[in-house]
Order: structure tokens, then C-alpha cells, then sequence
């Protein structure tokens, strides 16, 4: 029978990026693939920077004044929509096969498809044919952001058995740093390549495509996979853990499949609670330089608008590793309870920051928002290890992930949607945001009650029940204690 | 010669080793460093 772990190719050697070459040894350090897994999430989380390129690409032809023949900003704002589609894609499609040849494979066609999207790009900036960047940037980056993404999850959950949201949240929290990276990155570039006559974006494009992909190689040649039935034996906080009812060594789940995995209501809930809480924060991720301008008239300048979006990142970065190594104590449906109900309260209670004219309040309220909207993504995977094991969760991760796909169309349409009938009915501006809150408060309410209503999964979907007690404490496939 | 070789393309001894835990960690943290540092630098703005 097949497994994961079988050589596919029968007798014949594995290939250099197969899964068998990366089996790690006895002894092995678990903590030196969290770097491979960083590599990639940093690079491919530069998909939240590409609002940079958007005046530079409407600029191509005309220069400093804009030539009718150039590209409009809704030309350009369809790139990252294509690439956000395709990342969601992608990652549902090839989730299988990701666990079937292994990560360094996936993140190398990742590395492939994320650095050929910028040369393609570039082509298309020279030509000055759009199709170009969406096909480049678009399509075959999107399709390398889905495999970039899922593979360091995968792996990392199952390095880190004992503790899966901090590792999950490790790999994650790459994603949100990789904006603050791509983001004055390609400023200095563009800076760099600037001309008379050009702004310098396919040049800058070529840069990143070729750093980005050898960075992200590094990620590929650097990772490793547990032996088949390994198991860390430093075991002792998770049996501690055990006494709590959380996920322990003695309770490790139990193995299913992603196709039966869509077959369970508990991944549709799971879905429901990541699009739910995805929805909410990002319609204001989308929306945050315009709505603190607007709830605050003359005390916020577009300079310190720009300033509360990277604060907002970086909220959401720290979030991202800090709920989810928390929910290893306080569990996954705690966490999410505690996401759903706080920021709910936050939705409800931050317009009448706008009325006290406290910008510090506004600030700390949305910032605690987007900790747990960053959250909510690094503890899903961890959600997913402890209702259907590590048999497939990168393919489920992958199937879940259209959640954030349908949430990315949803929640800015909401939020703008909302804003604009509010207005043309006469609301002012600085009020025109309290019901969108309050919309958003009644989403994660939904959210809380989809989570309430998860239970374990009905053992008829187990395919694999995995050993309670693999190794006993000190075997060699223990990692070393760093 | 050791009783356990490791696999052709497998980590060696040295892989263990605190230096090369500190490289590949540094390699990461370097660029994530300097990102989390332009961006509280420009957030200043939003205080003054």
C-alpha cells in the first residue's frame, strides 16, 4: 500500500529533491529546519507588498504625468487579486502531492514559480503588456505563493508534535514579516534603478525574482523530514499537558485523509471559522490608512496613516507566533474563543474611540484586532493536526485555505460597500465606519458559535491510527535538547 | 568509520552543530530584522 512515506519511484535511487534524500538521521536538531521553513514564508510574504509597485506601473509611459496609454490602478489591483486567488488554488490542488514528494520538491517548485513570476513580470513592464504581469506575478507567482505556503506548515507540524502552534506560528509569522521585508526592499531597489525615463520596476522585478529564489532555496536545500514514526522524546510537558485533556503524545490523533477530511463537519466549521475571522480583519487591513484619516480629521496625516499600517503588520506578525504558542496551553478552541469574543468587544467598542478622539486607543484596539486576524491563520493548521493528525494536513491546510480566498473577495467588499451606502446617505465621515463595526462584531459572534459546535472527528473517517508511544524516552530519533 | 552512517544527501554531525544553528538562523533573522525595524521606524510617524 502507499503511504506518504513510501518511495514512489520503486528500486531507483531518489532523485535530489525527493522526500527519501531529506530523511533526517539519529540525533538530528529538530530546530534547524524552522530557518528553511522562515526562508520561504519571508519571501513569499512579499505578495503584501506589492501595493508599492502601484503608482510606478501606472507611470510606465507618461512618466511624471500620466499618459492615457498607461495602466490604471484597477489594472494593477487585479495582480494581487489573481495571486491571492491562485495562492488558494493552488494550495487546495497540489496539497497531495506535496505530501507525496515531500517539501524540499514543493518549496523548490515554489522557489521556481514565485522568482519566474518576477522575470515574467519584468517582460511584461518592457512590453507594457499587462496579460504579462498577471500571468507572471498573477497566476504562475500565485501558484508558487500556494505551494510556498503550505509545505513549511506541513513540515514543521510534524517536527514539532509536541508543540504545533508554536511551529505553525513560526512558519506563519514569516508570512506577515515578508511584507515588511518586500516593502522597503523594493523601494530602495526601485530607488536604486531609477532613470530619467524610467521608474525602474523591471529591473527591480529581475532583482527580486533571482534574490527571492535563492533565498528561498536555501529553505530547499536545508529541509529536513522526521523518519517515518519519530517522535521527540523530550515528551515531558506534553504528557503534563495530557492531565488538561489537551493534545498530548499519549493522545496524538489520529490519521485522516483529505478526502475523507472534506467528507467531516468539522472541517466545515474550520472553514467557517477561518473565513469568518479572515473576513473581519481584512476588510480593515485593506481600508486602515483611509478609515484612521477619516475617524480622526486633521490629527492623522497620510504620512502617520502609512505609519499605522506598518504598525497594523507588525501586530499582525507578532500575532501570528505569539496566539498560536499559546494555544499549545490553553488549547485551539479556547484560543479561537477567545478571538471571536475579544474582537467582537474591540469591533463594538473602537467607533467610540473615534468620539473620545483617542487615536492612542484606536491604535492599541485594532492592533490587538490584528494580532488575533494573524492568529487566526497560525492556529489553524494546529486546529486541523489535532482533528485530523498529520497523516495530510498540508492537503487539508491547502483545502481550507479557500477560505482565505472567498475572505479576501468578502471582506473588502463588505467594509467598502458599507461605507459608501452610509455615506451617500448622509452619514458623516467620521461615522461612516461604526456600522461596518458593528457587522464585523456580528460576524465573529457567528465565528464563536462555529467553533462552540467542532468536536472530534467520528472515528469511521480514521485511515491511520498512529501508536500512542512510538520510542521510548531517549531513543535515538529523539532530537538533541537545544 | 560509524556504525550509523548518515543518508546520501542526510544531515551530518556538523549539522548539530551551535554554528551551524546560528548561521541558518541569522540568515532568517538578518532581513526580518531590518523589515520589523523600518517599519517601527516609519510607524514614528503616526506618534509625533
Amino acid at each position: 500500500m502507499s503511504t506518504p512515506d513510501t518511495n514512489q519511484s520503486g528500486d531507483s535511487a531518489p532523485g535530489f529533491l525527493d522526500r527519501e534524500r531529506i530523511v533526517a538521521g539519529p540525533g538530528f536538531n529538530r530546530w534547524l529546519v524552522p530557518p528553511a521553513a522562515l526562508a520561504i514564508h519571508l519571501a513569499i510574504g512579499e505578495v503584501y507588498a506589492f501595493s508599492v509597485f502601484k503608482i510606478p506601473l501606472t507611470h510606465l509611459i507618461g512618466g511624471s504625468e500620466p499618459s492615457p496609454a498607461d495602466w490604471t490602478q484597477s489594472d494593477i489591483a487585479w495582480v494581487f487579486s489573481i495571486a491571492i486567488v491562485f495562492l488558494g488554488l493552488s494550495a487546495a490542488v497540489f496539497g497531495q502531492w506535496l505530501e507525496r514528494v515531500g517539501p524540499r520538491k514543493a518549496m523548490f517548485a515554489s522557489a521556481a514559480c514565485f522568482g519566474s513570476g518576477f522575470l515574467i513580470s519584468a517582460v511584461g513592464v518592457v512590453l507594457h503588456q499587462i496579460w504579462l504581469i498577471y500571468l507572471g506575478y498573477g497566476v504562475i507567482g500565485g501558484i508558487g505563493l500556494g505551494l510556498g505556503y503550505i509545505s513549511p506548515v506541513s513540515t514543521l507540524i510534524k517536527w514539532f508534535p509536541d508543540r504545533p502552534g508554536m511551529a505553525t506560528g513560526l512558519a506563519i509569522m514569516g508570512f506577515g514579516g515578508g511584507a515588511m521585508i518586500g516593502s522597503p526592499l523594493a523601494q530602495l531597489l526601485m530607488a536604486h534603478y531609477r532613470t530619467s525615463s524610467t521608474p525602474g520596476v523591471a529591473e527591480t522585478f529581475v532583482t527580486m525574482g533571482v534574490g527571492y529564489f535563492l533565498f528561498m532555496m536555501f529553505g530547499a536545500l536545508t529541509v529536513r523530514v522526521p523518519s517515518p514514526g519519530w517522535y521527540p522524546a523530550a515528551a515531558g510537558s506534553t504528557e503534563r499537558r495530557a492531565d488538561h485533556g489537551r493534545p498530548s503524545r499519549a493522545a496524538e490523533p489520529p490519521g485522516v485523509t483529505a478526502d475523507e477530511a472534506i467528507k467531516t463537519p468539522q472541517f466545515w466549521l474550520l472553514w467557517g471559522v477561518l473565513f469568518l475571522n479572515v473576513t473581519a480583519g481584512i476588510g480593515v487591513i485593506e481600508q486602515a490608512s483611509p478609515m484612521i484619516q477619516e475617524m480622526f480629521p486633521g490629527r492623522v496625516t497620510p504620512e502617520a496613516a502609512a505609519g499605522f499600517v506598518g504598525l497594523l503588520s507588525l501586530f499582525n506578525m507578532v500575532g501570528r507566533f505569539g496566539w498560536s504558542s499559546l494555544s499549545d496551553k490553553i488549547g485551539r478552541k479556547t484560543t479561537y474563543a477567545v478571538f471571536f469574543l475579544l474582537g467582537a468587544t474591540l469591533y463594538a467598542l473602537t467607533p467610540h474611540s473615534g468620539r473620545l478622539d483617542g487615536v492612542a486607543l484606536f491604535v492599541l484596539g485594532y492592533g490587538i484586532i490584528l494580532s488575533m486576524y494573524g492568529g487566526g491563520f497560525a492556529t489553524i493548521p494546529a486546529y486541523l493536526r489535532d482533528q485530523f493528525g498529520t497523516l495530510q494536513v498540508g492537503a487539508i491546510h491547502g483545502r481550507l485555505l479557500t477560505a482565505w480566498s472567498a475572505a479576501g473577495v468578502m471582506g473588502p467588499g463588505l467594509v467598502n460597500y458599507i461605507r459608501e451606502y452610509q455615506l451617500e446617505h448622509g452619514v458623516p465621515k467620521v461615522e461612516a465606519y461604526t456600522v461596518t463595526m458593528y457587522v464585523m462584531a456580528g460576524l465573529l459572534v457567528i465565528g464563536f458559535v462555529c467553533n462552540l459546535l467542532v468536536r472530534p472527528v467520528d472515528r469511521r473517517h480514521v485511515a491511520v491510527t498512529p501508536p500512542a508511544s512510538p520510542f521510548p524516552a531517549g531513543a535515538t530519533h529523539s532530537p538533541s535538547p537545544i | 568509520m560509524s556504525a550509523l552512517p548518515p543518508p546520501a544527501d542526510g544531515p551530518s554531525q556538523t549539522e548539530s552543530d551551535l554554528a551551524t544553528l546560528l548561521f541558518r538562523w541569522a540568515w532568517v533573522m538578518t532581513p526580518l530584522s531590518w523589515g520589523v525595524w523600518e517599519t517601527v521606524r516609519t510607524s514614528l510617524a503616526l506618534f509625533r
